[in-house]
């Protein structure tokens, strides 16, 4: 695919195919694996569902030996779909705690420069009694007061306290320091086990907040299958977590 | 314990005997840990094949140790549980055969038909005081103190 415009922010090579043209308000959803996968699942059922393109990917030094081979072409690990409000960055494997802090950074300033209104991460937030709830529920940070009161109306329920380890973590930090709106929602998962019905009901509750018809039958109806096909991504992505103390997140809130 | 009989080599060959009785449990320790990530490697090259190994998570929750066993696809009725001294061993069957071929060309001829894991308890498991259940295709074990 041919470059219409690459520029570096970050140590990472942000590289468009083509001029990405976002309808308004525009919105970057940003996925890594995560706990249950749930950010993973989610992305990927957007961009099978709704059809985007591959617009453009993310190039980084650390990430140089992976290619992601498509129809007999290689890809980068860190892909950039696009289509009618909505873009996202996504990928295929596990990325090390290190890059994956600085990608989350460099995500905000991208965002930030190519005039997106806001940045969506739909992710997980483990449960230590996963196995035994009926109803998920879906949490939110928000970069914004603005931003939190959309994610009410979505159906998301503020996350009053608690303690975010990762990239999303570093996302929503960075974004109130550089004054960009991002949003944060969080449901209910496993932590180990891939979790598609997790990603169903982000999804449904994404799909209030963007205003976009999302379809997530198919999503359920597969659910056992994703799990199988996940499994390896799953087991990385632990390992990565456990570099990361994740398990921090289990802690409860010291409120000093 | 020291004693009046004992002059300062015997309490100095003491102490290099300790010194040497933990320098070889550590040696050990490092062995055992470096056999086991060796051990660890090798399954991870064997992502899929007819027998795959499941996720699983182990809590130790005080008065129990909780074991979650991911096995999505498997038929619930063949799932069989069972312990060997310290060791829990988890066979499930597949509903059917999985194609894994059709998912990656890497993977052509290759059908998984069953999960398979064997565990290492901190506990000897006593029959009374276990209990097994399978929900939302995961499996959980619970092994009271």
């Amino acid at each position: 695919m041919g470059v219409y415009r690459e520029e570096v922010i970050g140590g990472f090579k942000f590289i468009e195919y083509r001029p990405l043209e976002v309808e308004k308000p525009s919105m970057l959803l940003f996925s890594l694996p995560d706990a249950g996968l749930v950010s993973s699942i989610s992305a990927s059922h957007l961009v099978n569902t709704l059809n985007l393109e591959e617009a453009g990917d993310i190039e980084s030094p650390e990430l140089a030996h992976i290619v992601v081979v498509r129809e007999g072409f290689p890809r980068s690990p860190l892909r950039i779909y696009v289509g009618k409000n909505l873009a996202v960055v996504f990928t295929d494997v596990s990325i090390p705690p290190a890059v994956q802090v600085m990608l989350a950074s460099s995500v905000v300033d991208y965002a930030r420069l190519r005039g997106f209104d806001y940045i969506v991460s739909l992710s997980g937030i483990p449960s230590p009694n996963r196995l035994d709830l009926e109803e998920l529920k879906t949490y939110y940070v928000a970069s914004n007061k603005k931003l939190a009161e959309i994610a009410e109306r979505g159906g998301a329920i503020t996350l009053k306290q608690g303690i975010l380890v990762g990239a999303y973590a570093t996302l929503i930090r960075e974004s109130v320091r550089k004054g960009f709106s991002s949003l944060l929602l969080l449901t209910e998962c496993f932590m180990e086990f891939p979790d598609p019905e997790a990603a169903a009901r982000g999804l449904q509750v994404f799909s209030r907040i963007a205003n976009i018809s999302i379809d997530t039958g198919k999503l359920l109806e597969e659910a056992e299958l994703i799990k199988v096909k996940m499994r390896e991504l799953m087991r990385q992505t632990t390992g990565v977590m456990r570099q990361m103390r994740k398990d921090m997140e289990y802690s409860p809130f010291l409120y000093a | 314990m020291v004693t009046s009989d004992e002059g300062p080599l015997d309490r100095l060959f003491k102490r290099i005997e300790k010194a040497m009785r933990e320098i070889e449990e550590a040696v050990t320790r490092e062995v055992e840990r470096a056999i086991k990530e060796l051990k660890h490697e090798e399954r991870e090259v064997r992502v899929f094949a007819e027998s795959i190994e499941p996720l699983y998570t182990m809590r130790d929750l005080g008065d129990r140790i909780v074991i979650y066993v991911d096995i999505p696809y498997a038929d619930t009725e063949k799932v069989n549980v069972w312990f060997e001294d310290n060791v829990m061993y988890v066979k499930a069957k597949l509903r059917s055969r999985l194609d894994i071929g059709k998912w990656s060309e890497r993977y052509r001829g290759v059908e998984v038909e069953e999960y398979n894991l064997s565990i290492t308890l901190p506990i000897r498991p006593r029959p009374e005081k276990t209990t097994i259940r399978v929900k939302r295709g995961v499996l959980e074990v619970v092994i009271y103190k």
